[in-house]
């Protein structure tokens, strides 16, 4: 298998879940997984034992750390202290992948603390390289870039969103996260084809796949899905999973679950149904 | 006219910060703001919340929001200022509210404590290696997660029931205590203090040699009076015997 951009070592073949506080105890049995995916702001801290749990768990664990919070793509510089100790986790962690989203998240000094989206301009790709520019040259290393599940669009947008993707990996090395769930829910959100989407992405810098749940809500009569990470992960989904394995081989996958979290054994059910996924898809040449 | 990133992002911010939620899909992000926040507040203060219930919690959490919105990408850090904002809240009205900020206080300190620094604490043989006649002279470094509450309520009960599955009816009229919490290796608990043994340990982390620490507390009755809390009661061995145990000395230096 190819190795995916951005992996220190050797990438994970078996699928991995996102550490989540509620399975901390759990893990202590070290059940088997490929890998975990850790939010990187959940193990800010000076000492004690969530650096600690981390370490650990990396010892029998490759590790990948996604942050949430530096809204890259604010007009408003990121915040330094936010960034220094993203470093400063990375540096003592070293993760097998580092991992941030392709999003705004401040303004006027206040912090939204969530993933905002951007519209899809020149304007916009200039400053989102140049961040993610400035990410790597304080990381000392190349980062995954995950497109979000975005419940509007902006007028101003010139370029599609596969497009502004591409041009990101291009001018500043990036590799992606492709999120399938995230992919799913746009394509019914906003009445697109996930096909061109994919076939528009370059495969090469694709380096991680998220797979999680969505929930469907009724809004002014029109049926939106909400991107919950709150249950299994949808056929349609699945179907986006089989249709990229084909497409591009395999890649590290990762299971997330963050609302309604159920026991670490569902998440670990979840995981082995992706292994068996490309399993089936082994005599199928990529 | 073509918006700048800027201003989309301007006119996103002030869609956000609106008291009503907009119509149609950008309403999600006006909404998920909210919940997020007020979910990510209940993870810093669980005691605070279990005691008020979800809905009430989710109503301090807007209006805490609203006045002392979020300055950092990491949402741990948007419960700083909670306990203050209680205070201001209830503890001037004379609500039955009133012992929340103390409450929250002690949460907080919770949370900072789980993530502060590491240091490691040394047992009481520091203090022995010390001639008995230079004690009075040494100083003493506490752990950096060691943080000090007085209340005028009983909050160490309350925490500590609300802490279990069943808890037992705490009386508000029972009386203040005074609360040490810190992180001994990588458990951060929280301690009851007596009156005059919270009052050395202000002393101490504040800098003061053994001997200025134990010096008022010998010498003048320590107020509000109540069992464990006068002057009488103060017993420097026991003290200082439960501060090594409680792992709450990094250092024992002399002056």
């Amino acid at each position: 298998m190819p190795r995916p951009i951005a992996w220190t070592s050797t990438a994970p073949t078996r699928t991995g879940v996102g550490l989540r506080g509620v399975h901390h105890g759990e893990w202590d049995a070290r059940p088997a997984c490929g890998w975990l995916e850790a939010h990187a702001e959940n193990y800010f801290a000076d000492g004690g034992p969530l650096p600690a749990l981390l370490e650990s768990l990396h010892r029998d664990y490759p590790l990948s750390l996604h942050g949430v919070g530096l809204g890259l793509g604010s007009v408003e510089p990121p915040d330094a202290e936010h960034l220094a100790r993203l470093a400063a986790l990375v540096r003592r962690h070293q993760p097998e992948v580092v991992s941030e989203h392709l999003c705004w998240g401040h303004s006027g000094g206040v912090h939204f603390n969530d993933l905002l989206p951007l519209p899809y301009t020149e304007e916009t790709l200039t400053l989102f390289c140049s961040r993610v520019d400035l990410l790597q040259s304080t990381l000392g290393r190349a980062v995954l870039i995950e497109h979000l599940a975005s419940y509007v669009t902006f007028p101003e947008s010139t370029l599609a969103e596969a497009q502004f993707l591409t041009e990101l990996t291009q001018r500043t090395g990036c590799g992606l996260l492709l999120d399938l769930n995230n992919l799913h829910v746009n394509a019914m959100n906003h009445g697109f084809d996930p096909h061109d989407f994919l076939d528009a992405l370059p495969a090469a810098a694709i380096g991680e796949i998220h797979l999680a749940g969505h929930t469907p809500v009724q809004l002014d009569g029109e049926r939106i899905l909400i991107d919950t990470h709150g249950s299994a992960v949808d056929e349609a989904v699945w179907t986006l999973y089989r249709r990229v394995l084909r497409q591009i081989g395999p890649r590290p996958t990762l299971i997330e679950w963050d609302t309604d979290i159920p026991a670490l054994e569902v998440l670990l059910a979840e995981a082995a149904r992706a292994d068996a996924e490309r399993a089936g898809m082994a005599d199928i040449t990529p | 006219m073509t918006r700048s990133l800027a201003d989309i992002q301007r006119d996103f911010a002030s869609m956000l910060h609106s008291a009503r939620p907009p119509g149609g899909r950008a309403g999600i992000y006006h909404n998920n703001r909210r919940a997020n926040f007020s979910k990510a507040l209940a993870l810093t203060y669980p005691v605070t919340a279990r005691i008020v219930g979800e809905d009430f919690f989710a109503r301090l959490a807007l209006d805490y929001l609203e006045r002392h919105p979020s300055r950092h990408g990491d949402l741990h850090q948007a419960g700083r200022r909670f306990p203050k904002f209680l205070a201001a809240g209830f503890a001037a009205s004379g609500s039955e509210f009133a012992y929340l900020a103390d409450l929250a206080r002690l949460e907080w300190a919770w949370a900072e404590a789980l993530v502060c620094a590491e240091a490691s604490a040394v047992g009481i043989e520091a203090l022995t290696a010390f001639d008995p006649e230079m004690w009075p002279l040494l100083r003493f470094t506490l752990h950096p997660s060691v943080a000090l509450i007085d209340s005028a309520w009983p909050i160490h009960t309350i925490f500590d029931e609300h802490r279990r599955e069943q808890p037992a009816i705490v009386r508000l009229d029972a009386g203040g205590e005074r609360v040490a919490v810190l992180r001994d290796a990588h458990v951060v608990g929280a301690h009851r203090l007596g009156a005059a043994e919270h009052r050395w340990w202000m002393a101490l982390q504040a800098g003061q040699t053994l001997g200025e620490a134990v010096e008022p507390l010998m010498t003048e009755p320590v107020a509000p009076a109540g069992p464990e809390s006068t002057a009488a009661e103060f017993a420097l061995r026991d003290a200082l015997a439960r501060l090594f145990t409680l792992g709450a000395v990094t250092a024992v230096t002399a002056a």
